[in-house]
């Protein structure tokens, strides 16, 4: 799981490798991070069951809106991006 | 080719094939604020043929904070009219064609060979990814926001559409953004634009390169 932008500046880490026996859910693993990291990264990244609308989760590149959002199932070797997206010109 | 002495410096450096395309090039810059002033610059002083300007604003004094097209004078005036003079003054011999209209679903894109989005807002990047994609014309697109930013390359068919990649973000209005942020961003922009059109070296089609200048870092993720 990687993070970028802000979100590193924040959480003072740029990625956390899991080992993962059996797929898992997004939220599953952010749970995991928080407890890798010893803090609730959920409240930066969550509004309830629902990702925040500034940020923007990425497996393998794919937003995760388009796949089964915080349910989506991490495999074994997929990448998660973790960042906010900027919007202003 | 004769080489006007505008462009001496970075002709040779990419190369008289590169120039020729750029010459014969168009291109359209959706937005003429913080980004649009410097891709559109950038874009013109490097040798592009025809720059398309799409704005529906007028320059405000708070805009002169990043939007490097316009000065103190300008203010009041329609941006794609002051950039239009502007860009003529410094490459007299570029051809303008100014849009003084939003982008919505009516507006008729021309058939340029590269659109630039410098937007500031998603609703309206939507909109121009649609009229880009219906003409299947490449899109470098750009965002920034606080000290970050993004930028990516579409090739429709090929990659990613905006609205995949960046679908339920959020539309802020009036963000807050670090000057040296907003020229870096469109000066990557007009970067992906003058390589895509020259097919020179490694671009971001397919990658999202995200930079935070406060943190100091950039990085690329495939797509």
């Amino acid at each position: 799981m990687e993070f970028f932008a802000t979100l590193r500046l924040a959480l003072g880490v740029a990625s956390i490798d899991f080992e993962l026996d059996a797929p898992v859910t997004i939220k599953q693993l952010v749970d995991m991070a928080s407890q890798r990291l010893g803090t609730d990264i959920s409240q930066k990244l969550f509004d309830g069951d629902k990702i925040k609308r500034g940020t923007m989760i990425l497996i393998n590149g794919k937003n995760i809106h388009h796949l089964n959002g915080l349910d989506t199932l991490v495999k074994p070797g997929d990448r998660i991006a973790v960042f906010p997206p900027a919007g202003g010109g | 080719m004769l080489i006007p002495e505008i462009f001496e410096r970075h002709a040779r450096l990419i190369g008289h094939e590169c120039f020729k395309k750029l010459a014969n090039s168009s291109a359209l810059v959706a937005g003429i604020g913080g980004l649009g002033s410097t891709v559109a610059q950038l874009l013109a002083r490097t040798g592009i043929g025809t720059l398309h300007l799409v704005d529906f604003d007028r320059v405000e004094e708070n805009n002169l904070n990043r939007q490097i097209l316009y000065t103190r004078q300008d203010i009041g005036h329609y941006k794609v009219d002051v950039a239009a003079k502007r860009l003529k003054e410094i490459v007299p011999h570029i051809k303008i064609v100014p849009h003084r209209k939003r982008i919505s679903p009516e507006f008729a894109l021309p058939d340029v060979d590269v659109v630039v989005d410098c937007l500031d807002n998603f609703s309206d990047r939507f909109v121009l990814d649609m009229l880009a994609e219906d003409k299947n014309i490449p899109l470098v697109h750009g965002g920034v926001a606080r000290f970050h930013g993004q930028v990516t390359v579409i090739k429709y068919g090929e990659t990613q559409t905006i609205r995949d990649i960046f679908e339920e973000v959020e539309n802020k209005d009036k963000i807050s953004v670090f000057p040296p942020l907003v020229t870096l961003v469109g000066s990557i922009e007009a970067s992906e634009a003058i390589k895509l059109l020259c097919d020179l070296g490694p671009s971001l089609v397919g990658k999202l390169l995200l930079i935070d200048l406060l943190a100091n870092t950039i990085d690329t993720i495939d797509l």
